[in-house]
């Protein structure tokens, strides 16, 4: 049967691991974000060998499962910084860089593939005639860009933003495969401790969806103070 | 840094090959079960009733945001303490795919259900009730006129699906599923992990192409479809 009382007594200290789960996700967003709006730059502007590249890595990237990335990341990284330290001759243990680095790149990868899909689609969105006509009226380049266009795609942008955020937040769970304790690697620790998988796990369970609820109400809010902007169509 | 074995890429390669069987086998089953359930959901959720409704939108919230691995965690330890517990079976040799497939139909079904309603929704009503004035059944009504223009409308979506139980399946490593990555986990423990950058890179080379012909096939199909439409429409 299950272990009820286990379960309460072990609920907030699941919990507890809250933060690590949002620093991995918070981490992971600011990585993504630059890189993935000099993706979406490159595959708007068409540079020849640029895009190509640009787009190679979204097809791997958005082909491969998260769980190899991850293990790809983990396993890799340390082995060249290693292979780099020794032949620099810098004596630097690898095994004191925190794990949760490996986590920030590793969810990285996948959040930078999304939200370059995000940035680019919801700049096309805006149509090419209000561009034309802002230069016309005299706007410079930029502008065009700070007053007519971004204020509009923000508007396409943020409900797939939202969705981002949360699948990274649910990507932040398969962490603990780097040795990075956040809520499911914290149920993983006291599950063993105890024997109560599953009691722990259902924690776990409670503990993201109900983060995650509240996750969706605040990207609504936001959303809802961002569109005074959206276009009439 | 040691040179790049290709023989050994090339040996986890064609040792894991064969395993795309057992990832088709729960992506199959998971996308079927889970279309069954998206058609209920989505019937609880387009119904009058409000209880139903909120039954309906309460399963979605809740599956749309468990992360994967926690649900298939709890499936893999709570179905057989839960079976035996309510009906006195005891599931010690069932096959670890079976968890996978519940896992994932549970986690699918949710998504399904919005499809489904969107695309549904997305055929006017007046189709429907043109159809059962020139004497179709409601049945008929439904499977000849609604679901073949809601089909085009999912159609890309079932595609984006596939491709996300392809990746996401690969999870099920973690309950220790022989599919394409633990196969290829499991050879690389033989080898005590010394060649790991082969291996993850055969991985890539085996998820990757599965991942784009399924893309490419999609967008095919949704072509061929809206072709075939377009040419109804002018006839």
């Amino acid at each position: 049967m299950l272990d009820t009382k286990t379960m309460v007594d072990n609920l907030i200290d699941i919990a507890a691991y809250l933060p690590v789960t949002i620093k991995l996700t918070i981490g992971a967003l600011l990585i993504a974000i630059p890189f993935s709006i000099l993706f979406a730059a490159a595959e708007i502007k068409r540079i020849p060998v640029i895009t190509r590249l640009v787009r190679l890595y979204l097809s791997i990237i958005k082909g491969t499962p998260v769980l190899l990335q991850m293990f790809m990341i983990y396993a890799l990284i340390p082995f060249w910084l290693n292979t780099f330290f020794t032949s620099t001759g810098k004596n630097i243990n690898i095994y004191d860089i925190d794990p949760i680095w490996y986590g920030y790149i590793a969810i990285s990868l996948s959040a930078t593939a999304f939200l370059t899909e995000a940035v680019r689609s919801s700049i096309l969105s805006v149509d090419k005639g209000q561009k034309e006509a802002g230069y016309m009226v005299g706007l410079s380049k930029w502008q065009v860009y700070k007053e007519i266009i971004l204020p509009q795609a923000l508007t396409v942008a943020l409900p797939i933003f939202g969705n981002v955020i949360v699948d990274v937040i649910k990507s932040t769970s398969l962490a603990f495969t780097m040795s990075v304790t956040e809520v499911m690697g914290r149920a993983k620790i006291i599950g063993g401790m105890t024997t109560r998988y599953l009691e722990m796990y259902i924690d776990a369970f409670f503990v993201y969806v109900i983060f995650i609820f509240f996750v969706e109400i605040m990207i609504k809010y936001i959303e809802k103070s961002v569109t005074r902007y959206k276009s009439a169509r | 840094m040691r040179a790049f074995r290709w023989d050994m890429f090339t040996e986890f390669f064609v040792k894991i090959l064969p395993y795309i069987s057992v990832t088709l086998t729960y992506v199959v089953g998971s996308v079927l079960f889970g279309f069954f359930i998206g058609i209920g959901i989505a019937m609880l959720r387009l119904s009058k009733k409000r209880a139903l409704q909120v039954i309906g939108s309460l399963y979605v919230t809740i599956f749309r945001s468990v992360p994967s691995v926690v649900l298939l965690f709890v499936i893999y330890y709570g179905l057989p303490m839960w079976v035996e517990n309510s009906f006195g079976i005891i599931l010690e040799d069932t096959d670890t795919i079976v968890y996978v497939i519940v896992t994932f139909s549970l986690l699918l079904g949710s998504s399904m259900s919005e499809i489904i309603r969107t695309s549904y929704l997305a055929v006017p009503k007046g189709q429907y009730e043109a159809a059962v004035m020139v004497g179709l059944t409601p049945f008929t009504a439904i499977r000849r006129i609604v679901f073949p223009q809601g089909f085009v409308v999912a159609l890309p979506n079932f595609g984006n699906i596939f491709i996300f139980m392809i990746k996401e399946g690969a999870l099920a490593y973690t309950i220790g599923l022989h599919d394409i990555l633990g196969r290829g986990m499991y050879l690389g423990g033989l080898k005590a992990n010394v060649y790991n950058l082969e291996l993850y890179l055969a991985l890539t080379f085996i998820y990757w192409p599965c991942t784009f012909i399924l893309e490419k096939a999609f967008k095919m199909w949704e072509k061929s479809l809206r072709n075939k439409r377009k040419k109804e429409k002018i006839c």
